[in-house]
């Protein structure tokens, strides 16, 4: 009840809306240094994997309107990282909150809710 | 153990946006005369629901539910128990609806819904997960559960509805499920699927999509399509139909079992999302209902569903309500129609979590205790290692997962994991004394929980395993020929 | 004195037994929602009963709940009914077989009620969870109780009452006559005790009993495919 439906990131100058989790408003406000921003405030140092990561979720996203389910991510994830690296085990050791929010929130995506 | 006063006052869950509140008909922000509304409302509900009633008047205060509520366990805090619970609600009922409480507010300990209790109403009835233990252990049977539905539908029709829930429900009415998974994502994601059992089978396993004609329309919970290990609980339903040989489908328009209109104490909602299963399954012209792995559809299916929506006299005579996957798969397997093969899950040592809504609000086959027995037949048929937890932690007097009832969102991650402490302490004793690998669930709800807070008690977050997922990983399947 | 008295237990009877009419009716009148029966939950009618037997007679889930609550709570039900029964004598100049039986044992009855009940308050004052949850009434119930119970044995141990005087006294007042009594004032606080005993009973929580038959949680059957 006390807290702010809103919050805001300011990179450079420009002030950016998110919702009380830290998921942008507006998804059209993402660039990489929102990504960057918002991983360096949870101590995550975003790698070439990460990155890839992110990519895969936005180009689902704008293909489907939601984020992918984790067997798709995972398999994607194998397609162009190796196969070693197409389980949940390699994501969560990137984003150890849970791929599907974390990752999520770092590509500007709103948060995925459910009994998730 | 000491109680802490206000030890869990801080966890709160985020208030719904405006446009949630309005799309569900509820006013958009706190409204003016919230006081009168609420007292209002809570006399109305009181009149119309007996168990409501018994809540308010039947309390003898013998404390015995005091250390029931895996909340009160983990947090210490004494208005998480059970009685302290009720008692928000019943301290106002008694000012404004009793005679001592009117006159004599001081004698019976009658309160005014001030903005403080109305604070705590907010926190405290969003810190119960419904799940009825301490119900079991209550010599009136007074369900705390009533008391915090009725809550939250009260704060909400005063503007103070809770994001999570309220979100759900109004995705579920807007795109047809709690994750609002569109209808193409969702036939993208089968279609995935199909190829990941081939791929490890070699057996072309079907998951159908909206195929009319079909004998079974399996409803369940989004998770299952989105998230582990409930995706691999899907893999083990898909697989166990197709062996046994059965017509199935999934269905977009009815792509949820969960029904959240339960939690918040809505019987409109609960209606209007139960009524898009039994949309679906006339308009596909199926013979029968199953539902998947979801604990509190399980019980709406079971105990409400028929009364809700009309009924269901367009199913097969044979199968006249809704039926659960596990009793499905159970009949399959005592028919001799499936085989289980428990060498396959060798490297396994398995304990089972019942799930609260499962354990102690349905049943499940046709004898009695089927909701203990069956998950466990399934389980002993598929590993040779199987070992339960600690009696009064188990089956009727389970302990919650500390996710259920709407709470399973991150802003009350710390209720959650100390609310999960009394199930992490049962199971650390089956893990240490029996080397247990793995925890069972049959509730997306508890799957999500256990993955998220495991990493807390020193587990990993795939420790966790859906009840179909080992019967599947078990299951004897025909190659194709 | 006597007019009095009568007078307290003419209202009394009434009270109580109007007011669990009263109350009873009410809480039957009151819908059920929806079935809430916690599982496993008998099969039939019968099976519910039987539960309901149990619990009335053993407080079988208060025992299941808290050992500590169900001793000194079942010893004193327990008691209050011997004592009850004992209390029959003043009813007719020749009691009961059952009560007769009773009547030599009155003091070790007296003890358990004493004991269930000084048990009952002292767990309510020392343990912490309890004493969260307490309002003043819930002490003061076990208060009133505490009481009437002492006032019985000390006109038990002084044999200051006439129990011949009470028993005539009991007769005229249960056949609607007016009555004479002897001023006492243990007697007198004794009677006036119970008098609001019976007049709490269907309007506060010492109403739980029948309540919790009532329970849709309990009372419903199971509903199971065969
Ligand atoms: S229903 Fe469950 S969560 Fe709610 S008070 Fe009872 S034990 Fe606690
Ligand atoms: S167990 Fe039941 S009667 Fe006893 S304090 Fe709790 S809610 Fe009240």
């Amino acid at each position: 009840m006390t807290s702010p439906a809103v919050a805001e990131l300011v990179i450079s100058g420009q002030v950016i809306l998110t919702d009380e989790d830290g998921y942008l408003k507006n998804r059209d406000d993402w660039s990489e240094a929102v990504a960057q921003t918002l991983s360096a405030a949870d101590g995550v140092e975003l790698t070439e994997s990460h990155w890839e990561v992110i990519r895969l979720l936005q180009e689902y996203y704008d293909n489907y309107e939601i984020a992918p389910a984790i067997r798709i991510l995972t398999k994607a994830v194998g397609k162009k990282l190796g196969k070693d690296k197409a389980n949940s085990r390699y994501l969560y050791d990137l984003f150890p909150q849970g791929p599907a929010k974390q990752a999520c929130r770092y590509a500007g995506l709103p948060k995925p809710t459910g009994c998730v | 153990m000491t109680i802490q006063r206000d030890a869990s006052a801080h966890i709160k869950p985020h208030a719904a946006s405006p446009e949630v509140q309005e799309s569900l008909g509820f006013p958009s922000e706190k409204i003016d005369n919230w006081h009168d509304k609420a007292i209002e409302l809570l006399g109305e509900k009181v009149q119309s629901s007996r168990a409501l009633k018994l809540a308010m008047d039947a309390c003898m205060k013998c404390g015995a539910c005091t250390d029931k509520c895996h909340y009160y366990l983990g947090t210490q805090d004494p208005n998480n128990m059970p009685v302290a619970r009720q008692e928000l609600m019943r301290s106002v009922y008694k000012r404004h609806y009793t005679f001592t409480g009117k006159y004599m507010p001081w004698l019976v300990g009658a309160k005014e819904l001030d903005e403080t209790m109305l604070d705590r109403w907010y926190t405290y009835f969003h810190q119960c997960s419904q799940c009825r233990r301490c119900s079991v252990y209550c010599p009136v049977g007074i369900d705390t559960s009533e008391v915090s539905m009725a809550g939250r539908d009260i704060l909400a029709s005063v503007g103070l509805g809770q994001k999570y829930a309220n979100q759900i429900i109004n995705k579920a009415n807007t795109k047809g499920n709690n994750l609002g998974l569109p209808g193409p994502a969702l036939a993208d994601t089968l279609a995935g699927l199909e190829e990941d059992v081939f791929e490890e089978t070699g057996i072309p396993v079907r998951f159908p999509l909206d195929q009319h004609g079909a004998d079974i329309l399996l409803v369940t919970p989004s998770a299952d399509f989105f998230a582990e290990p409930q995706v691999d609980g899907l893999i083990g339903y898909a697989k166990v139909l197709h062996q046994a040989g059965l017509s199935w489908t999934l269905s977009t328009a009815a792509s949820e079992a969960a029904n959240f209109g339960l939690f918040v104490g809505s019987r409109s909602h609960t209606q209007q999302l139960g009524m898009k299963i039994r949309d679906a399954a006339k308009a596909l012209g199926v013979k029968r209902l199953v539902f998947g792995e979801c604990g509190h559809a399980w019980r709406v299916a079971q105990n409400h569903l028929s009364e809700l929506v009309g009924g269901f006299d367009f199913l097969d005579d044979n199968y006249p309500k809704p039926q659960h996957i596990a009793e499905v798969t159970h009949e399959l397997l005592t028919s001799g129609a499936i085989e289980l093969d428990a060498t396959r899950n060798a490297h396994r040592r398995l304990t089972f979590h019942d799930s609260c809504n499962v354990a102690r609000a349905s049943s499940l086959g046709s004898t009695p205790n089927g909701q203990f027995t069956v998950p466990r037949a399934l389980l002993k048929a598929s590993c040779d290692h199987f070992f339960d937890m600690a009696e009064h932690t188990t089956k009727q007097t389970t302990f919650c997962c500390g996710g259920g009832g709407g709470l399973l969102t991150d802003e009350l991650l710390e209720l959650r994991i100390k609310g999960a402490k009394p199930r992490m302490d049962a199971l650390k004793a089956v893990v240490e004394q029996h080397g247990v690998t793995d925890l069972v669930a049959m509730c997306a709800i508890c799957k999500s929980q256990f993955a998220t807070v495991f990493p807390e008690y020193g587990y990993a977050f795939d420790q966790v395993l859906s009840l179909h997922q080992v019967v599947g990983d078990a299951l004897v399947m025909t190659p194709a020929a | 004195m006597g007019t009095v008295l009568t007078l307290v237990l003419w209202v009394s009877l009434v009270v109580l037994l109007l007011g669990t009419v009263i109350r009873l009716v009410r809480i039957s009148l009151h819908p059920v929602e929806r079935s809430i029966v916690i599982t496993p939950a008998p099969k039939t009618r019968w099976g519910v009963l039987w539960f309901f037997v149990v619990e009335t007679v053993f407080f079988r889930t208060l025992l299941k709940g808290s050992l500590g609550t169900w001793l000194f709570g079942w010893l004193f039900h327990v008691c209050l009914l011997l004592m009850f029964l004992v209390h029959l004598r003043y009813l007719s100049p020749t009691p009961n077989s059952l009560t007769l039986w009773l009547m030599p044992h009155s003091a070790l009855i007296a003890s358990g009620l004493i004991v269930g009940l000084a048990g009952l308050l002292v767990r309510r004052l020392t343990i912490d969870r309890l004493r969260y949850i307490s309002t003043l009434s819930d002490y003061l119930h076990l208060v009133l109780l505490l009481f009437i119970a002492v006032g019985g044995v000390t006109m038990a141990r002084l044999g200051s009452v006439n129990v011949y005087e009470v028993t005539v006294f009991v007769q005229h007042v249960m056949s609607g006559q007016w009555a004479d009594l002897t001023f006492n004032w243990v007697l007198a606080t004794h009677v006036v005790g119970a008098g609001l005993v019976m007049c709490l009973y269907p309007f506060s929580k010492l109403f739980h009993g029948p309540l919790s038959w009532f329970n849709p949680t309990r009372s419903q059957t199971r509903r199971i495919r065969s």
